[in-house]
């Protein structure tokens, strides 16, 4: 007989359980319903004020989920020329950001990557070299998560490394929930990828939405070397800080594993040789930086999509491989969100709704700075990181406006903590993956990721203050 | 027609004791053919022969499975009270809507009687009435079944043939069930319990169809909410 189980609460209670999103799809959608019906401010003007319960209204659902998040996307599309707030043209004519093409084409990249089998060669490369040390392990792997996570989405990499540690688990017959080597192991990938992942564009597709966003705005742009040298010395600091915590909250040794070495030297053998395909993946990749480096006129999109055309050219990929890994559901979302910003700025609301936040409270610029990180970094703890910047980094960059604040350097203060989600399970792709092994606990994942929180505050908040005024990111 | 199938009225009668060496794709298209022909509103399934034998365990889920799947219509299950919550609990999952359960007159399936009152919805849970043949012995059979919320199933085949005072036993049992709090609307709108019916068929057919059908939804929706899968369990953890 089939193995299942009788829930015995009330079918009301069940009902609720199972279609909460549906009620709260129903009030937000009354609500929603009843702001348009409200009497505007000449202030705001109607078409700016129906901008903003859009916003709203999308917000609400995309950080409750109460629809999916690219169906919100949708809505969001669809609302604003229905409304009236812009356009039919102009509306879908935001669909057409430069960033949008950005994501498509790393997820190109990825599935590349992921298929010639170059990642893993390449990480089981590096637990090689360990030699077998705890500790060293722990840092080899923390490092490489986030390197790999430079150049391609955290979550693939999360995704690709997962089975290479849990393979190396099982081979040294760690107990899930007992072993403290097992915990620091999957959260060093967890942390590598997600602290990595906010490094680059290509770590996470919340970056280039941020771009996006920025240059709705402001006509600005920031190139892909100007992100990385503006955040990596803090990733760095951050890497630093998650190998402390990992090894003095897990009690990690600097001990030898005898058998690791054998271990990882078999799962190379049955890796086989270095192959074409995987060279020309290798290749392809290294250009595609350089191209974004050096010659970043061309454009990181145009880049970025060449960079995909050449893996089809060079039969590294067929397009039912990458159809897989592409998530059009993130396209669309991150469509929707960026017609939504563009929107907001065309009506003018956010500046509005900016001026509201500042007669307010009349904070300094640097504390605005402040509350930004802060924000942002709790936010994204509980709703999605594209979510975060959405709602926040609109708003950051009109009171930025006010502030004489840079808003590259506002850009940055929403961008890189909304991607720094430590002590959830739930607050990012790789989280869920690492969390998947069952080898800790959410209590322990919180107490580790609430220090890791505290610390990347810190440091955000010191690069904010001193790191990017000094390369000429100024808040004042 | 295969040999233990029979249509009675706006009910098929499926016995699956006889038909359990027929492919289960045979009995469909054959149940196809009579739905296309008939007014259905109900499969009543016999089926005793499964309880630690698995095979015909499998054959009854698969038939089951099917029927579900492919006609979306009231099954009744004709089965003994058997003491096990698990295979009950199999059965609510799988699908089926209703039960007709042969007791023990010994009392020793009150447990099971409990538990199986509690797991379907109310008003779904029968019994078949043999050899009362007194007033009062039918009466007092009436107000125990009823008072353990199972509706006493007295047919006009019943041995003791008491036509001529149907209605008085009918109006006993609907006047014992709605004392009890056993809700009515399976009675009154699917072709379960012979005496009763003939009280619906007061109301309009249309209008009995379109309430047999809600409630039909409702309680296939309160079956979807409490039936878990150790595997939907998991997944829905996103895990």
């Amino acid at each position: 007989m089939d193995r299942i189980e009788i829930d015995r609460r009330s079918v009301y209670v069940l009902f609720f359980l199972k279609y909460y999103k549906a009620f709260i799809f129903v009030v937000a959608t009354v609500l929603f319903g009843f702001a348009l019906t409200v009497d505007v401010t000449a202030e705001l003007g109607v078409e700016g004020y129906k901008a903003l319960c859009v916003f709203f209204y999308c917000l609400i659902l995309w950080v409750t989920n109460a629809l999916p998040l690219a169906i919100t996307g949708l809505l969001a599309i669809v609302l604003i020329p229905t409304l009236e707030v812009v356009s039919h043209k102009m509306s879908y004519s935001f669909f057409g950001n430069e960033a949008i093409f950005f994501i498509l084409g790393a997820f190109i990249i990825a599935a590349a990557n992921k298929k010639s089998g170059l990642s893993e060669r390449i990480s089981l490369e590096l637990l090689y070299r360990s030699g077998g040390n705890k500790r060293r392990i722990i840092l080899y792997l923390l490092l490489f998560a986030a390197f790999m996570s430079f150049l391609m989405p955290e979550h693939a990499v999360a995704a690709i490394l997962f089975p290479v540690i849990t393979d190396i688990v099982v081979m040294l017959k760690l107990k899930k929930g007992i072993s403290n080597f097992g915990k620091a192991l999957y959260l060093s990938l967890a942390w590598g990828c997600i602290t990595g992942g906010v490094a680059t564009y290509l770590g996470g597709a919340r970056n280039p939405l941020a771009v996006g966003i920025l240059q709705e705005f402001t006509g600005v742009t920031i190139g892909f070397f100007e992100w990385i040298r503006a955040v990596t010395p803090a990733v760095l600091v951050m890497l630093f800080f998650a190998y402390i915590i990992l090894i003095r909250f897990f009690k990690i040794k600097n001990e030898v594993i005898p058998s690791m070495t054998e271990i990882v030297k078999l799962k190379k053998i049955e890796r086989g040789r270095f192959s074409f395909l995987e060279a020309k993946v290798l290749i392809v990749t290294t250009l595609t930086v350089i191209a974004w480096i050096a010659f970043k006129d061309i454009g990181i999109a145009n880049i970025a999509l060449f960079s995909a055309i050449m893996m089809f050219l060079l039969n590294v990929i067929k397009w039912e491989d990458a159809a897989k890994t592409i998530d059009w559901g993130i396209i669309i979302m991150y469509g929707g969100a960026i017609s939504l910003g563009a929107s907001l700025i065309e009506t003018k609301a956010v500046f509005f709704l900016a001026d509201k936040v500042m007669a307010t409270f009349h904070p300094t610029a640097f504390v605005m700075i402040v509350l930004f990180i802060v924000l942002s970094i709790w936010l994204t703890e509980g709703i999605s990181n594209s979510a975060v910047v959405v709602f926040l980094l609109p708003v950051a960059l009109s009171i930025s406006k006010t502030y004489g604040i840079d808003p590259k350097l506002a850009t940055f203060c929403v961008a890189v903590p909304s991607g720094l989600v430590y002590m959830l399970p739930t607050g990012s792709p790789p989280n869920a993956i690492c969390y998947s092994s069952g080898f800790y606990s959410i209590k322990e994942s919180f107490q580790a990721g609430l220090i890791m929180n505290l610390i990347s505050i810190t440091v955000l908040i010191l690069t904010a203050k001193y790191y990017w005024p000094w390369i000429g990111l100024k808040f004042e | 027609m295969l040999n233990g199938i029979k249509l009675d009225n706006n009910k098929v009668v499926i016995d699956l004791t006889t038909l359990h060496n027929t492919a289960v794709s045979e009995i469909i298209q054959e149940l196809k053919t009579i739905i296309y022909n008939n007014n259905v509103d109900v499969f009543y399934v016999v089926s005793n022969r499964y309880e630690n034998e698995l095979h015909e365990f499998y054959f009854f889920k698969k038939f089951v499975e099917q029927i579900k799947g492919k006609f979306n219509i009231f099954l009744m299950l004709k089965t003994v009270c058997f003491n096990s919550t698990k295979f009950f609990d199999s059965i609510f999952a799988l699908g089926v809507d209703a039960l007709d359960l042969t007791i023990d007159a010994t009392g020793t399936d009150s447990a099971t009687i409990d538990y199986v009152t509690r797991l379907w919805p109310s008003g779904t849970i029968f019994t078949d009435i043999i050899g009362e043949c007194s007033d009062s012995d039918i009466k007092e059979t009436i107000s125990q079944f009823t008072a353990k919320k199972v509706i006493p199933r007295i047919m006009k085949e019943n041995a003791c043939e008491r036509t001529e005072s149907s209605f008085c036993v009918r109006d006993f049992i609907i006047k014992s069930l709605k004392q009890n709090s056993v809700s009515l609307k399976w009675v009154m709108n699917f072709e379960l319990c012979g005496i009763i019916q003939q009280k619906a068929g007061q109301k309009g057919r249309s209008k009995r169809k379109i309430a047999g059908r809600v409630a039909f939804e409702l309680a296939s929706l309160r079956r979807k909410l409490m039936v878990k899968e150790v595997q939907s369990s998991f997944d829905s953890a996103s895990l």
